[in-house]
C-alpha cells in the first residue's frame, strides 16, 4: 500500500499540471504553400488573424504614445518582437520531406496590422534544405508550447499556389486517440529524447500532406 | 505550577494542570540531519523535472509556467487524455462564447447575464490547467491536516484574489502605466515571480515545521511531549498572545472535535516561550498544521499571480468601455477556477484519508511522510516554476 499509494498521489497531483496546458490565444489562420517551375517548394506564406481579446492586451502593451491606437511605429515593434521570439518555435512551421524535418529560414520581416479590433500578422518564411516536390511531404502550422492556438478553419485555409504537376494535396486533421494508438514505441523514445514534448506536438497539428509521383 | 525552565506547565481546566517533559532533549541535530537528506531528496526531484518555457513562444503575453503538451502524460496515463481532450475543446468552446458575449455587449447591455454565465462556465474548465494553484492548494491541504470546507475557503479566496489581481494590474495599465516603458505583461510578470518565490518559501516553511515538529515527537508517542512541542512548532502565530483561533480540525480515526476555548489564563499559567496549550488531545496534534497565518499565505502566494485570460477579456472590456461587464465575467471567472480547484484539493485530501486508512496501524508513520511530501511538492512547484518563469 505504502509503496504504491505516494505515487499515486503525487502522481494524480502533477498529471493535470504536465497535462493541461491551454492556449490563451487564438489565431486564424492561413497557409499558402508556394512552388516554382523546377518542382521545388519556395515559401510558405501565412496569415495569423488574432483574437480581439489578446489583439487588445497588445495594444494596450505597445501603445506607447497613449493614442489607444497602433501606428506603423508601434506595429513594427510587436512585429519584430514576435520574429526574435518566433525562432525558437521554427516559427510554428512543421514541415517533414519525406519523413525527415526540415527547419525554415528566419523571415525578413512580419508585418503586422490592426483591423477592427484584430492583429493581424502577415510572414513568410523557406524551407531551410530545398524541397523536391517528390514523394510525400507534409506541412503544418502549430505551437508547439500550445500558448496560441493556430486554427485552420476550413480546408481551403490551406493553399497550393504554384506548379504541383502530379501531386496530390489533402489537409489531414489527426485524430489524437489514433495518433497514441499508432506512435506508443515513438512516444516512449521521443519523451526521453526530448522531456518537453515539443517535437512530438506536430504529431497532432493540422498539416497538409502532398503526395507526388 | 511552574516547572524547570521555559516550559512545561499547562492547565487542562480551572482544576487540573499537567506537567510535561521537554521536547527537544534529543537536540537539534537530528532536526538538520532531516533536513539535509530532504533536501538531498529535493534536489534530486528537481534534477528530474524538466522546465517549461515561462513566457510564451509569441513573444506577446505571458504563458502559464508549466503549459506544454507531454508525451509523458500520453505515454504513462493515456486514460488521461480524453479527458485532457474533453476539458480542452471545452474551454476553448466557452472562452469563444465569452468572446462573443463580450462584443455583443457593445450593442446589447442585456447580454450581460449571458456573460456571466459563460465567464463561469470557462473558469470551471479554464482552471483545469496549470497556474491556477490547484496543485500548490492541494500539495497545501495535504501537508496539512486542515478541513476539508476550509480547503475549500482557500481556494475560493485565493482565486477570488487572483481575479481581484488581473483587475488591479488592468486599471493600473490603463491609468499608470500606458506609455511608460513598464507593460502589463511586465506587471503580470513580476507578480508571477513573486508569487513563485513565495510558494517556495511557503513550502519551505512548512517542512521546516513539519521537521522540527517531527524531531521533538517520537513518531508513536501521542503522548505528553506534543503538546509542547506543538506550542513550539506552531511557531509565532500560536505563541503571538491569546486572542488568536483554535480551529482544531478533526483528526483522523478520532473524534470530531470542535470545542471553545473561551477561558482565560492568568499570568503564569502559561509560560510565555511555549505559548498556549490546552490539553493532550490528539486534536491539538492537528493544531501544528493550522493556523490562520498560514492559510492566508496560501491564498496570497497563489492568490498573486494573475491569470493572463483574465488580464485578456478585462483589457479588451475597459477598451471597449464594458467596465461592469468585464469585472463581473471576471468575478464569475473566479467562482468557476474555485470550484474546480476546490474539487482537486478535496480528492487530494480523500486521497490522502484513503491512504491513511490503508495504512492501518502504521498510519502516524505513513501520514507524516505524505505531509512531508506535500510540503516538498509545494517547495518544488514554486523552484521549479520560478526557474521557468526567470527564464527570459
Amino acid at each position: 500500500m505504502r509503496k504504491t499509494l505516494l505515487p499515486a498521489i503525487a502522481l494524480a497531483m502533477l498529471a493535470p499540471q504536465l497535462a493541461l496546458a491551454h492556449p490563451h490565444v487564438f489565431a486564424d489562420a492561413r497557409l499558402e504553400i508556394v512552388s516554382d517551375d523546377n518542382g521545388q517548394v519556395v515559401e510558405l506564406r501565412n496569415v495569423w488573424r488574432f483574437d480581439e481579446m489578446f489583439s487588445s492586451s497588445v495594444l494596450m502593451d505597445f501603445d506607447k504614445n497613449t493614442n489607444l491606437e497602433l501606428d506603423l511605429e508601434e506595429l513594427q515593434e510587436v512585429g519584430n518582437v514576435v520574429r526574435e521570439s518566433l525562432a525558437d518555435y521554427n516559427y510554428y512551421t512543421a514541415l517533414t520531406d519525406n519523413g525527415k524535418s526540415v527547419n525554415v529560414t528566419r523571415p525578413d520581416v512580419i508585418n503586422v496590422d490592426y483591423k477592427d479590433g484584430q492583429l493581424l500578422m502577415i510572414f513568410a518564411v523557406k524551407p531551410e534544405a530545398p524541397m523536391a516536390l517528390k514523394g510525400t511531404l507534409t506541412f503544418g502550422v502549430y505551437d508547439p508550447t500550445l500558448y496560441t492556438a493556430i486554427d485552420f478553419q476550413r480546408d481551403e485555409d490551406m493553399a497550393l499556389i504554384g506548379k504541383f504537376d502530379g501531386c496530390d494535396g489533402k489537409v489531414v486533421r489527426p485524430d489524437p486517440d489514433t495518433v497514441i494508438a499508432e506512435n506508443k514505441d515513438k512516444l516512449t523514445e521521443a519523451f526521453f529524447d526530448d522531456p518537453t514534448g515539443n517535437d512530438m506536438s506536430k504529431l497532432f497539428a493540422t498539416r497538409m500532406e502532398v503526395t507526388c509521383k | 505550577m511552574q516547572v524547570t525552565g521555559t516550559c512545561r506547565t499547562v492547565r487542562e481546566s480551572r482544576t487540573r494542570a499537567r506537567t510535561y517533559p521537554c521536547p527537544f532533549d534529543d537536540g537539534g541535530t537530528r532536526t538538520w540531519r532531516r533536513l539535509g537528506t530532504l533536501l538531498i531528496v529535493l534536489v534530486a526531484l528537481l534534477a528530474g523535472t524538466s522546465l517549461a518555457h515561462a513566457q510564451s513562444s509569441l513573444g506577446l503575453g505571458n504563458n502559464e509556467p508549466g503549459a506544454g503538451p507531454s508525451t509523458f502524460v500520453m505515454q504513462y496515463l493515456p486514460w488521461l487524455d480524453p479527458a485532457v481532450q474533453y476539458v480542452n475543446a471545452k474551454q476553448q468552446q466557452f472562452y469563444r462564447s465569452l468572446s462573443a458575449a463580450l462584443k455583443g455587449m457593445r450593442s446589447d447591455p442585456w447580454q450581460l447575464w449571458w456573460l456571466i454565465g459563460v465567464s463561469f462556465a470557462y473558469g470551471v474548465f479554464h482552471a483545469a490547467g496549470p497556474g491556477h494553484g490547484k496543485a500548490v492548494i492541494s500539495s497545501y491541504m495535504i501537508a496539512n491536516e486542515t478541513e476539508l470546507r476550509r480547503g475549500v475557503l482557500i481556494s475560493f479566496l485565493s482565486a477570488l484574489l487572483q481575479g481581484g489581481v488581473a483587475i488591479l494590474v488592468t486599471v493600473a495599465g490603463f491609468l499608470i502605466l500606458r506609455g511608460t516603458t513598464i507593460t502589463m505583461t511586465d506587471a503580470s510578470k513580476w507578480l508571477e515571480v513573486a508569487s513563485f518565490a513565495l510558494i517556495m518559501v511557503f513550502g519551505f516553511y512548512l517542512l521546516f515545521r513539519k521537521a522540527r515538529t517531527l524531531v521533538a515527537r517520537p513518531a508513536h508517542a501521542l503522548s505528553a511531549a506534543s503538546t509542547g512541542t506543538l506550542a513550539l512548532a506552531g511557531g509565532p502565530d500560536l505563541r503571538a498572545g491569546h486572542d488568536h483561533h483554535h480551529d482544531h480540525g478533526h483528526h483522523h480515526h478520532h473524534h470530531n472535535h470542535d470545542h471553545a476555548h473561551a477561558h482565560s489564563h492568568a499570568a503564569g499559567e502559561v509560560c510565555a516561550v511555549c505559548g498556549h496549550a490546552h490539553a493532550p488531545t490528539p486534536d491539538l496534534v492537528a493544531g501544528d498544521r493550522f493556523s490562520l497565518a498560514d492559510a492566508w499565505s496560501a491564498i496570497v502566494t497563489v492568490g498573486l499571480r494573475p491569470c493572463s485570460g483574465a488580464i485578456f477579456v478585462l483589457t479588451f472590456s475597459f477598451l471597449n468601455a464594458l467596465y461592469l461587464g468585464g469585472v463581473l465575467s471576471v468575478l464569475a471567472m473566479s467562482i468557476g477556477t474555485a470550484i474546480t480547484v476546490s474539487i482537486l484539493a478535496t480528492l487530494a485530501v480523500t486521497a490522502k484519508d484513503t491512504a491513511l486508512k490503508f495504512a492501518g496501524s502504521h498510519h502516524r508513520g505513513i501520514g507524516n511522510a505524505i505531509e512531508i511530501a506535500g510540503a516538498v511538492l509545494i517547495i518544488l512547484f514554486g523552484l521549479t516554476f520560478l526557474l521557468a518563469s526567470l527564464q527570459m
